[in-house]
């Protein structure tokens, strides 16, 4: 397991800091999204909250980097975009369920996952932030679990529907990206172009990438059933995300 | 409507992961290899997989849920166990009325017995003595045209094991306990009497027909010194023995139903053996599901007697789920290449 002291130790962390910004930047771009589309004046005042929520993470990690000297990069990759133009569908179709679905509960048990993670192999200081921050992610994903729930008691086929299309074009990209093998020709992780690869990093810090993607599929697949979906129809999804 | 009964069951090899995996993934998808499934299904956790519609013959219907445990044949006992009461804890939240232990996760039922029912506020049992009632069942079958014959059990200190021996013991059969801890042999042996310990390497040639139920990884007992006349009936989970050329082998221990349970992903409740037949460790939660028994029927450890393994397979029987014919594999190869109707018509 790498120590602070190693010299990669701080390189990884800049790639792992950078992506949690990013995603953090990402969720706060959907929620403004989200607020337009709502109807509801409760509902707006909550997402602003939750889009506060993510704003104060994102300070949290980039004061994080600050005090390890780490400069955080933008890290604009094939994986971030295409969850992007997922996300863009539902909004532009005016659906917000979809946006829900896709915000609320894949990309925060994907958030949720990676940060608990993160949160067994790095320093007591960001494990003691990471903690905090998949611990409020839980309450958005406790959110969109309910949302999910109140959408199948109106409309089970559109419900499913939203989480076919959620699961193809946001759920599988996600697992994609932290798959076990290197990746070619973009790095998922690091996003540096030529088969350089931040995975093995990973691996020396103590991360179980082969685990990942079970953790990720586990979380998503207990917060679907939670919500009401049946169990078949979770399994296929599931096993869809397995690369 | 809430679930009758949860099934807590688990595939026998990385292959049959894989096919159950690829099945449900589509074929759109990349294939997964099998390395990639070696890493998965110890770090999967046990989840809910899918309904089973279930039909009695007396017309009743009940409601499953298979749960998957995702263990492989070779866990540690400790990795085991603790993945087993995380299928039972999934089991219990489904709000089934009764668990069912099948395969390897039955170790839990027979070590933890009516603790389980305490934590998980649910009643779990073993499956076994509807297993140990079919294996001898099909035992009996098998030997049926010979002349005292000597039926060598393998695993006989086990649950289902010693359970096989006291039903085949009240036939008048002679039996060779075979088994890796030699004191519960011995007390066996005491309580069975007339029915002696030995080894496999001593049991083997003697035996005209041999029971394996052993827990143990799949082709760990070898068949060389079987006599060639002998038949083996191989129930363990995964399969205690390989086929090898010129042995008339069969998978024992699995029952076929009149209405066939339906369940939306059956490459995880069907498991091997010929179209429609299922693991009777699994079917014993359905049999008390249909009677509304909703008990650990078979708790703990060597406690199988043969008035329980009559009642539990005259349920069976009344609800049209008996012993299933035994496929005979000849030649080493695997699949029905000889179906011995005799037995399947129990004559």
């Amino acid at each position: 397991m790498l120590s602070p002291e190693h010299e990669r130790y701080l390189p990884v962390h800049q790639v792992i800091l950078s992506q949690a910004v990013t995603g953090e930047s990402i969720a706060i771009r959907h929620m403004a999204r989200m607020i337009g589309l709502s109807e509801d004046l409760d509902e707006r005042l909550d997402l602003v909250a939750d889009a506060a929520r993510e704003r104060a993470h994102l300070l949290s990690l980039r004061s994080v980097a600050a005090d390890m000297g780490l400069a955080l990069v933008a890290a604009p990759d094939p994986y971030w975009g295409e969850v992007g133009k997922a996300f863009d569908a539902f909004a532009d179709a005016g659906d917000l369920d979809g946006c829900f679905i896709v915000q609320d509960v894949v990309l925060e048990c994907y958030a949720i996952t990676l940060y608990r993670a993160l949160e067994t192999c790095t320093e007591p200081f960001l494990a003691e932030q990471v903690r905090r921050i998949a611990g409020e992610e839980e309450q958005h994903l406790e959110h969109g679990i309910e949302r999910v729930r109140q959408g199948l008691e109106r409309d089970p086929s559109k419900v499913v529907a939203r989480i076919e299309a959620a699961n193809e074009s946001v759920a599988r990209v996600l697992a994609n990206w932290v798959r076990v093998e290197d990746c070619e020709p973009i790095c998922g992780v690091c996003g540096q172009v030529g088969g350089v690869c931040a995975k093995d990093d990973l691996r020396l810090l103590g991360m179980d990438l082969p685990g990942l993607q079970p953790a990720f599929a586990q979380l998503y697949g207990t917060s679907l059933r939670a919500a009401g979906l049946g169990a078949a129809d979770v399994a296929r999804w599931l096993a869809r995300l397995i690369v | 409507m809430g679930y009758d009964v949860a099934f807590i069951g688990h595939l026998d090899s990385v292959e049959a992961y894989r096919e159950a995996l690829e099945a449900l993934r589509g074929h759109d998808c990349p294939p997964l290899t099998m390395e990639r499934v070696h890493e998965l299904i110890p770090r999967m956790e046990p989840m809910p997989i899918c309904d089973v519609a279930l039909r009695s013959a007396q017309g009743f219907d009940r409601r499953g849920v298979y749960v998957d445990v995702f263990l492989l044949p070779t866990p540690t006992l400790r990795a085991a166990l603790a993945k087993v009461r995380a299928a039972c804890r999934q089991a219990a939240s489904t709000g089934a009325r009764i668990g069912v232990l099948g395969g390897f996760s039955s170790i839990v039922g027979e070590q933890a017995g009516a603790r389980l029912t305490d934590e998980f506020g649910l009643p779990f049992t073993t499956g076994n003595t509807l297993t140990a009632a079919v294996i001898a069942t099909q035992a009996e079958r098998a030997v049926s045209d010979l002349e005292a014959p000597t039926i060598a059990v393998v695993g006989a200190a086990g649950d289902v094991g010693s359970g096989v021996c006291r039903i085949l013991h009240g036939k008048g059969l002679k039996l060779l306990l075979v088994g890796r801890a030699q004191s519960p042999l011995e007390r066996l042996a005491v309580e069975l009497p007339g029915q002696r310990v030995c080894s496999w390497a001593e049991a083997a040639p003697q035996a005209d027909c041999a029971v394996l139920v052993a827990s143990t990884i799949y082709g760990a007992i070898s068949l060389e010194r079987i006599r060639k006349h002998a038949t083996v009936l191989d129930a363990g989970h995964p399969p205690n023995a390989r086929p090898s050329p010129g042995l008339r082998y069969a998978m024992a221990g699995r029952v076929k139903h009149r209405h066939k349970p339906v369940g939306e992903i059956p490459q995880f409740i069907e498991q091997g053996g010929g179209a429609g037949e299922f693991h009777a460790c699994l079917v014993e939660g359905e049999v008390l599901a249909y009677e509304r028994r909703w008990e650990a029927f078979s708790t703990g450890r060597g406690n199988i007697r043969p008035e329980q393994a009559r009642e539990i397979h005259e349920l069976a029987q009344r609800h049209g789920i008996e012993p299933a014919p035994l496929h005979w594999m000849v030649d080493g190869l695997s699949g029905r290449l000889h179906e011995d109707a005799e037995v399947a018509a129990g004559s």
